[in-house]
């Protein structure tokens, strides 16, 4: 059902809601609620449209769907028929004219956000358009719809407008829903402020990046706005992307008191006209137009098709001069940041569980935040993408990965990179990734690159091909070439993007096959040069069982480079592999007057111990850690004054020293928790705040990771006091408290498993009964969800009767609390500890 | 529209949120003053405004809740409006940036979190003020008759359901206009955002804040313990 978009430029319809405020829509209703309840205006405003030149009209379904049923009196499905009938309706009388017309199912915003904003999860997103689709879909199966209008009329889609979008992961999920559900077309538009960004934070060019990788047809901009604001963006979008680009904007700017919109209809015309000559070949309006604007912008068009300029195939050209003018450029993305390849882009390589004890014992014990520090840490040492494995043997990797992908996407914009190789766990990842993401990989065999390319394909992803296959990593670089041909030739028949391929020409240990070294080197270049692919390469395994590695990593590294390695996938954290890079870019000429380099080192101290970043450079990084600066770091303060004061650098210290003399349980029993103590009887009596008491459990909490690495290390477990699991109810979804109540009790011992906010009551309950569960904390701060708490105990009650269950959040009163039945009212952070120590310790 | 955070957010307030009592030490008072520099960084202000009738705001010919239940009938509401011609619904957010900012910042340092998250209910409230005098700035250059206004009043403020959120944000077209959006369960999202209505008369009118009484928060106020009222200024 192909429609080329690039055959002539599209007149599209005007404003749906501002025509039917003018057939007597009341300001309180809805337009989907007033469109279904007269479909017969919602026809006439069509047809208007239609006489007035419009190719493609939008079917009045933006509003509906499942989490807005209360606009609707009938079933979903009733209502996208209804509407679809409409417009279907419209399109057959106009075709008795001869004018050819096409119908889009029109899909907005849902009206609930998704995570990590919202509450919707993608996978519901995508069941709430995918529902919508089937229904116009089933509709126009059903045949010729208005019985006994004589006419060829169908309720059959066109095509799909997915518009007024303010969230890329909101539209990826309707795409996907689409794609799928359907053999439709799909134009989307979403909708920009003046600073190029939607409300999100969603960038044109991150919307061009992820859009052509899930194979839209067109995209565009539409609503917000008026055709003078938009104009730069149309033009900015028309260079980011060979697809063809359309606009909708609205009437000018409305006033903010009456709603009224700033511009007339030839001061929009004249201001579109410009647009056509951009080569942005679909126009129509949003907001406050109506068919005289349209009639004003298909006359335009058919001015300009006079001169030549609207016709024949106008994005063709545009896109030859931007194929001459700049090669294609491997760009990826989240929401809201791309990370364009045309510098040393440093991946950073430490969420994988391969040598890495604590953090394979962090994804066993579900110890999520460990690897979000992890995550944090790499991207204050200036990781721009980071790379993401979950490998331990007896992990569901389908099932955690995508996890890992979603916790990690809440709390950072850097693009992912997804690392593994079981095409399930990298399809299930890629699913719930917001944005362009890599994939790390495929190799030469056949079967991997069948089994994985074209779920990169799928969802618009670039991808690392390592130069090895079933007869393994050949000697010579020529060997390793050839492979990296055959993988670009196999991803290409897939359908992927030149660009989006990345080759790894494999780091081997130059202690075992020191000859090899070279031939990396060697491969890396002859891949940059003679196909003019993007490299990466992991490059500490170079050194190993060599002493002092760093020295050879450091330098394995400034040769890869100077032979063009693109993206090293190191440890960022490792300042001496850092400078390297950033020393490299002063001399390649691509830090500019040195300035990020100089940003860096100003302060730098080159001693005999190893080089360590100066302050001035750490300064965005670690937020609130100036104050730790002036007071910490000496280390001669004793353990009880570091934690009471949240000298975290000095507790971390005096923890190492005192293990020299003590083992690990004794220094947490001995001197953390009667630090803790301490603290939290200051707290009670009011001379230490909330604040205070919080840096004293950070503080404390890096002398616990001292604690805990020592303890992997030597494969010993931490000891826990006891498994309590803590949530936010199902409704509510304050979390900050709960989170306190978390971190002042992992403190002491307990092991947390956080289920999150608004969780359901089920969910609960499973975890306590899988788990044997002997105390749950739960958090609700309004009045409105006390009920869900109450609920949630009685489940607990009902099924685990053993189950002791705490509450607290600020609506609660110690009376309340007995009366919904829970078995311990925590006023704050140190009375659940104590309520706690009730229940482990009897 | 886009709206500029104009002062620096009130220490005084910030403190009492954060339960600390007289004045910050120097490490907290540095790490306030790292928070606002973050908050103000991460902010990106937005409010919008729309002129109702009473009738809109108290439900008694919504024609949209035609046969459905009607919502819960709010006295202090109807209280507060008393006396007034019209009323203005307004909305504030600083936007989602702020949300993500108090995400990352939980995973690293839970007391900075803290002090961020009550530093931006904080500087909400004084976004909300500015705006409203915005707003009678505007009403007095437009309308000669109705320049008085009463104070703000919010939805799960009094006995005024929550549940009003959702339809006081479409009314508003929250989300078209400023990006502010609703849940299921009333809650609105970015989560630092404000909704109020003001009453408009053409004589002066106070409003009538809910009484300690008619409060939810009864049981629980520490303002009411302390022998205060939410109503007056700290």
């Amino acid at each position: 059902m192909a429609i080329n978009f690039r055959d002539k430029a599209y007149i599209l319809d005007g404003a749906m809601g501002t025509m039917l405020q003018r057939s007597g829509m009341s300001a309180d209703e809805t337009s989907t609620h007033f469109g279904q309840n007269n479909p017969d205006i919602l026809k006439g405003i069509h047809k208007q449209y239609i006489d007035a030149g419009a190719d493609i009209i939008y079917a009045a379904t933006f509003g509906i769907n499942r989490y807005k049923m209360d606009e609707l009196d009938v079933s979903l499905e009733e209502a996208v028929k209804v509407a679809m009938k409409a417009a279907g309706e419209a399109r057959a009388e106009a075709a008795e004219e001869g004018r050819e017309v096409k119908v889009a199912l029109g899909l907005g915003p849902i009206g609930e956000l998704l995570e990590p904003m919202g509450t919707l999860s993608f996978e519901d997103a995508y069941e709430t358009f995918a529902q919508v689709i089937r229904a116009a879909v089933k509709a126009g199966e059903e045949g010729c719809c208005c019985s006994g209008c004589g006419t060829e009329c169908s309720c059959a889609p066109d095509l799909v407008v997915i518009e007024t979008m303010t969230d890329l992961y909101e539209v990826k999920a309707a795409v996907l829903a689409v794609k799928e559900n359907s053999d439709l077309p799909v134009m989307v538009s979403m909708t920009f402020e003046q600073n190029e960004r939607t409300f999100t934070g969603v960038s044109l060019e991150a919307m061009a990046v992820t859009l052509e990788g899930l194979g839209v047809d067109a995209m565009g901009i539409n609503c917000s706005l008026g055709p003078v604001e938009i104009y730069p963006m149309a033009q900015k979008l028309r260079s980011l992307t060979d697809l063809p680009v359309f606009a909708k904007p609205n009437a000018g700017l409305p006033d903010p008191a009456t709603g009224e919109y700033d511009i007339t209809c030839d001061q929009f015309v004249a201001k579109m006209s410009e647009y056509i000559d951009a080569g942005i070949n679909m126009l129509g309006g949003c907001c406050g137009t109506d068919p005289g604007y349209i009639k004003g912008l298909s006359e335009a068009r058919d001015k300009a098709a006079c001169k030549g300029q609207a016709s024949g195939e106008p994005d063709a050209s545009y896109a030859d001069e931007a194929a001459e003018s700049a090669p294609r450029v491997l760009k990826v993305c989240s929401g809201n940041k791309v990370v364009t390849v045309d510098h040393v882009t440093v991946i950073g390589e430490r969420i994988n569980p391969t040598g890495k004890k604590r953090l394979k014992q962090a994804l066993l014990d579900e110890d999520y935040d460990y690897i979000l520090t992890q995550a944090i840490e790499q991207i204050d040492a200036g990781a721009e993408i980071l790379d993401v494995n979950v490998g331990v043997p007896s992990l569901d990797d389908v099932k955690i990965l995508p996890l890992v992908v979603k916790k990690l996407q809440a709390i950072t914009d850097l693009p992912l990179q997804i690392d593994s190789s079981n095409p399930a766990a990298i399809e299930a990842a890629l699913r719930v990734y917001n944005g362009k993401a890599i994939v790390n990989s495929v190799n030469g065999e056949e079967k991997v690159m069948d089994a994985i390319l074209p779920i990169v394909k799928k969802y618009g992803a670039a991808v690392v091909g390592l130069t090895l296959d079933e007869n393994g990593i050949p000697a010579t670089a020529e060997g390793r070439f050839a492979i990296a041909e055959r993988i670009l030739d196999k991803a290409m028949e897939y359908g992927i993007p030149k660009e989006d391929v990345i080759i790894d020409c494999l780091t081997l240990t130059v202690s075992a096959q020191q000859k090899e070294a070279a031939e990396t080197l060697k491969a890396v270049k002859m891949v940059k040069e003679q196909l003019g692919l993007r490299t990466a390469l992991g490059v500490s395994n170079i050194s190993f069982g060599l002493p002092a590695r760093i020295l050879v990593n450091r330098t394995f590294l400034t040769l890869a480079m100077e032979n063009g390695l693109d993206l090293p996938i190191i440890n960022p954290n490792d300042e001496d592999m850092m400078a390297s890079i950033l020393a490299y870019n002063v001399l390649k000429n691509v830090d500019e007057n040195s300035v990020k380099y100089i940003e860096r080192y100003a302060d730098a101290e080159i001693g005999a111990a190893a080089l360590k970043k100066s302050s001035a450079g750490q300064q965005d990084a670690a937020a609130g850690s100036s104050a730790d600066a002036m007071t910490d770091g000496g280390g001669s303060h004793d353990i009880f004054y570091c934690i009471e004061k949240g000298m975290k650098a000095d507790t971390v210290a005096a923890v190492e020293t005192l293990l020299a003399d003590k083992d690990e349980m004794a220094v947490v029993n001995e001197y953390l928790i009667p630090a803790l103590d301490r603290v939290g009887k200051g707290f009670e009596k009011g001379t230490i705040f909330l604040p205070q008491m919080l840096q004293a459990a950070g503080a404390a909490q890096a002398g616990f990771e001292v604690i805990k690495d020592r303890l992997s290390a030597g494969d010993k477990e931490v000891v826990s006091l006891g498994e309590v699991v803590i949530a936010t109810v199902k409704g509510d979804i304050h979390d900050i408290g709960k989170n306190i109540v978390k971190v002042i009790m992992e403190n002491y011992g307990y092991k947390m498993i956080d289920l999150g906010r608004d969780v359901p009551k089920e969910e609960i309950v499973q975890v306590v009964k899988e788990k044997g569960i002997k105390l749950v904390g739960l958090s609700a701060l309004m009045t409105t969800t006390l009920k869900s708490m109450e609920e949630t105990i009685e489940a607990i009650k009902n099924e685990a009767p053993d189950c002791k269950v705490m509450v607290g959040g600020a609506v609660l009163t110690a009376d309340y609390a007995a009366q919904i039945g829970a078995d311990h009212y925590c006023k704050d952070a140190m009375k659940s500890v104590e309520a706690a120590k009730e229940v482990f310790n009897g | 529209m886009n709206i500029e955070i104009t002062r620096s957010i009130d220490r005084e307030a910030w403190l009492k949120a954060l339960h600390a009592k007289g004045s910050a030490d120097s490490r907290l008072a540095e790490q306030m003053d790292e928070a606002e520099r973050l908050l103000k960084e991460a902010a990106r202000p937005k409010a919008v405004y729309r002129p109702v009738e009473i009738s809109t705001i108290l439900k008694d010919d919504d024609p949209d809740n035609s046969g459905k239940e009607p919502a819960g009938v709010s006295l202090s509401i109807k209280k507060h409006l008393e006396g007034c011609n019209r009323a203005v619904l307004m909305a504030v957010t600083l936007g989602v940036g702020v949300d993500q900012l108090l995400r990352k910042t939980q995973v690293t340092d839970m007391a900075l979190a803290v002090i961020l998250d009550t530093g931006a209910s904080v500087l909400i409230e004084q976004l909300a003020d500015d705006f409203q005098e915005e707003i009678v700035k505007k009403l007095d250059a437009s309308d000669q008759n109705d320049t008085f206004m009463t104070p703000r009043f919010s939805p799960g403020y009094g006995d005024w359901p929550i549940t009003e959120q959702a339809r006081i944000v479409r009314l508003l077209e929250g989300q078209r206009q400023i990006g502010l959006n609703v849940t299921k369960d009333s809650l609105m999202i970015p989560r630092k955002s404000i909704t109020a209505v003001i009453g408009i008369a053409d004589h002066p009118v106070k409003g009538c804040l809910a009484t300690c009484d008619e409060c939810v928060l009864r049981d629980k106020c520490l303002l009411k313990k302390e022998g205060k009222f939410c109503g007056d200024k700290l």
